[in-house]
């Protein structure tokens, strides 16, 4: 005999939630964008220099103006949230992957195993994102990969913190000692039981390390030390076109609204995805 | 299968081993198969601390715990050498006992899937179903999440996931505390229904004398860490030994209690 579901799948409810809607359309833009510059089929080539529309305001031809060289910015910006994309989905997975894994062995184990998890953690808290990225990124080197990788390490003590701590008191709920008693092997109660009921804080987490990577990304490329000139990063877009910003406000405008536009739909999609997946959230 | 505590004491450290907790001091007593031993006592009595050593969720600091007169060793290194878990504990909480991102029907499912593992897709459903049926809980309920249910339902629904262990020997932390009087007599009712359909013996854990009363053969009286009081119920209310069991009686509120005030007054 077949039951009727009567919960239906996570993304009907995603997909009830207006933000949750508005969050993944404005993510779906920007990633055709970056598809659009992953395949090179935008407008204009984005490194491509032309003298004779140097610094031109938006018009039919080029819909976001151009810069200092006469570079289409529409292509440049899309290309920037391609490599901003990139760095920052590689880097965050990166850091959830390995920052989970070690916040909830370390919670659920505890002793020795723990100590070392959380001092590492509060090493790397001790300095700055920016700075300890900078220093892994100028061992390693410049390229995109090295920039997520620098990144991606950054961000791993925040996923420690944040799985570690509700490990912490979920071990001690009578559902995990149940699982025990019942003879749950050890790995079924951290995958089964522990990691679903940290997924929440974890997804939250990895939308607002999303625009935090992309943030960080284009800090490292204004120092010079991220993306290369020529070619086009958000983050570089929007240091260059701080010197013009006062008389050709359109170069400040195309990348500044890409980053913004992909760090508030990356947080309205965290949000969107955290009511859907947790079921005592639903309405009904 | 019968259950022997055999001295069994714990003690509870706190870290830096300056301050120390003598929860359970030397405490013997055994349980014959197929009957219902009630455990009495106030807080911190150790009553749940012995559910817990008695469940293999804690070692005892010395003493031991025997099955069927054989020594039992740590959950982990048991479960390892037999595939049964005869000993299985029904918590006192129902809202915190079930993972509120599993159905219900996951929930048994994965006990049903350890214990049962030879039993095909189709054999596993029916074997979900009849669990739940015996606990009073409709199939059409099965694919509902925990927070979805009352917490008589819950308590249903853990005492389900425990029976689908297939134990001998259940031990009940204070299973209806958390609950409502019309509700917990229902669950009681329930438990006492099974215990004679399925012949398991039951250790009960309570507060509550009354209860107690009305469910065991024999029951233990705790204070402060030690077994106080040890027999069956008739002995133990005609003629209680200790001070304390005789305080104990004396409060189980009864209708001839309250005519003695009445005409007191």
């Amino acid at each position: 005999m077949k039951i009727k579901r009567e919960t239906k799948p996570w993304f009907y409810y995603y997909f009830k939630s207006l933000n949750g809607i508005i969050g993944i359309i404005i993510l779906s833009l920007l990633s055709i964008g970056a598809l659009v510059a992953l395949f090179h089929a935008t407008p204009y080539d984005p490194v491509a220099q032309d003298v004779a529309a140097i610094l031109k305001p938006p018009s039919g031809h080029h819909i976001f103006g151009t810069d200092q060289f006469g570079r289409d910015i529409f292509s440049r910006v899309l290309d920037g949230v391609r490599r901003s994309l990139a760095v920052s989905i590689l880097s965050v997975a990166i850091a959830s992957i390995a920052g989970s894994l070690l916040g909830v062995a370390g919670g659920y184990f505890g002793t020795i195993l723990d100590t070392i998890v959380t001092r590492m953690s509060d090493v790397f808290f001790a300095f700055p994102a920016i700075l300890m990225a900078l220093a892994i990124v100028s061992s390693l080197g410049h390229s995109w990969l090295d920039t997520a990788i620098a990144i991606g390490i950054v961000y791993t003590p925040i996923f420690v913190r944040v799985t570690r701590g509700p490990v912490l008191s979920l071990k001690e709920t009578d559902y995990v000692k149940s699982g025990r008693v019942l003879g749950f092997s050890t790995p079924r109660i951290l995958f089964k039981h522990l990691l679903p009921n940290v997924m929440p804080i974890v997804l939250v987490q990895i939308a607002l390390s999303l625009s935090w990577a992309i943030l960080t990304e284009s800090g490292l490329s204004f120092l010079g030390l991220g993306t290369q000139a020529p070619d086009a990063s958000l983050g570089l877009m929007v240091s260059e076109a701080q010197a013009l910003a006062a008389f050709a406000w359109w170069t400040l405008a195309g990348p500044s609204l890409a980053l913004i536009f992909a760090v508030v739909s990356l947080n309205l999609v965290g949000d969107g995805l955290r009511d859907s997946l947790d079921p005592t959230r639903r309405s009904i | 299968m019968k259950l022997e505590v055999r001295n069994v004491t714990k003690v509870y450290e706190s870290n830096s081993k300056e301050r120390t907790v003598q929860a359970l001091n030397g405490v013997s007593f055994s349980v014959e198969e197929g009957s219902i031993l009630g455990i009495v006592g106030e807080s911190g009595c150790g009553k749940s601390t012995l559910s817990r050593i008695v469940a293999g969720l804690e070692e005892p600091t010395s003493g031991e715990v025997l099955i069927s007169g054989l020594p039992r060793k740590g959950i982990a290194k048991f479960i390892r050498k037999s595939s049964k878990r005869p000993i299985q504990l029904v918590f006192q909480d129902p809202y915190s006992s079930l993972n509120p991102r599993q159905t219900v029907y996951h929930a048994i499912e994965e006990v049903v899937k350890i214990y049962d593992h030879e039993l095909d897709a189709a054999d596993t459903q029916t074997r979900i179903f009849e669990l739940l049926s015996s606990v009073g809980i409709g199939k059409d309920l099965s694919h509902r999440y925990p927070h979805q249910f009352s917490g008589g339902q819950r308590q249903r629904i853990c005492i389900a996931r425990s029976l689908a262990a297939k134990p001998e020997i259940l031990v009940l932390d204070e299973p209806v505390s958390a609950l409502d009087v019309s509700v917990s007599a229902d669950i009681i009712n329930l438990l006492l229904d099974l215990q004679r359909e399925f012949n398991l013996t039951y250790i009960f854990v309570s507060h509550d004398l009354g209860i107690v009363k009305h469910v065991s053969d024999s029951i233990i009286v705790m204070l402060a860490g030690e077994i106080v009081e040890f027999g069956s119920w008739t002995q133990v209310m005609d003629s209680p030994k200790h001070e304390y069991t005789k305080r104990l009686i004396a409060a189980i509120p009864s209708l001839e209690n309250l005519k003695i005030k009445e005409t007191g007054a």
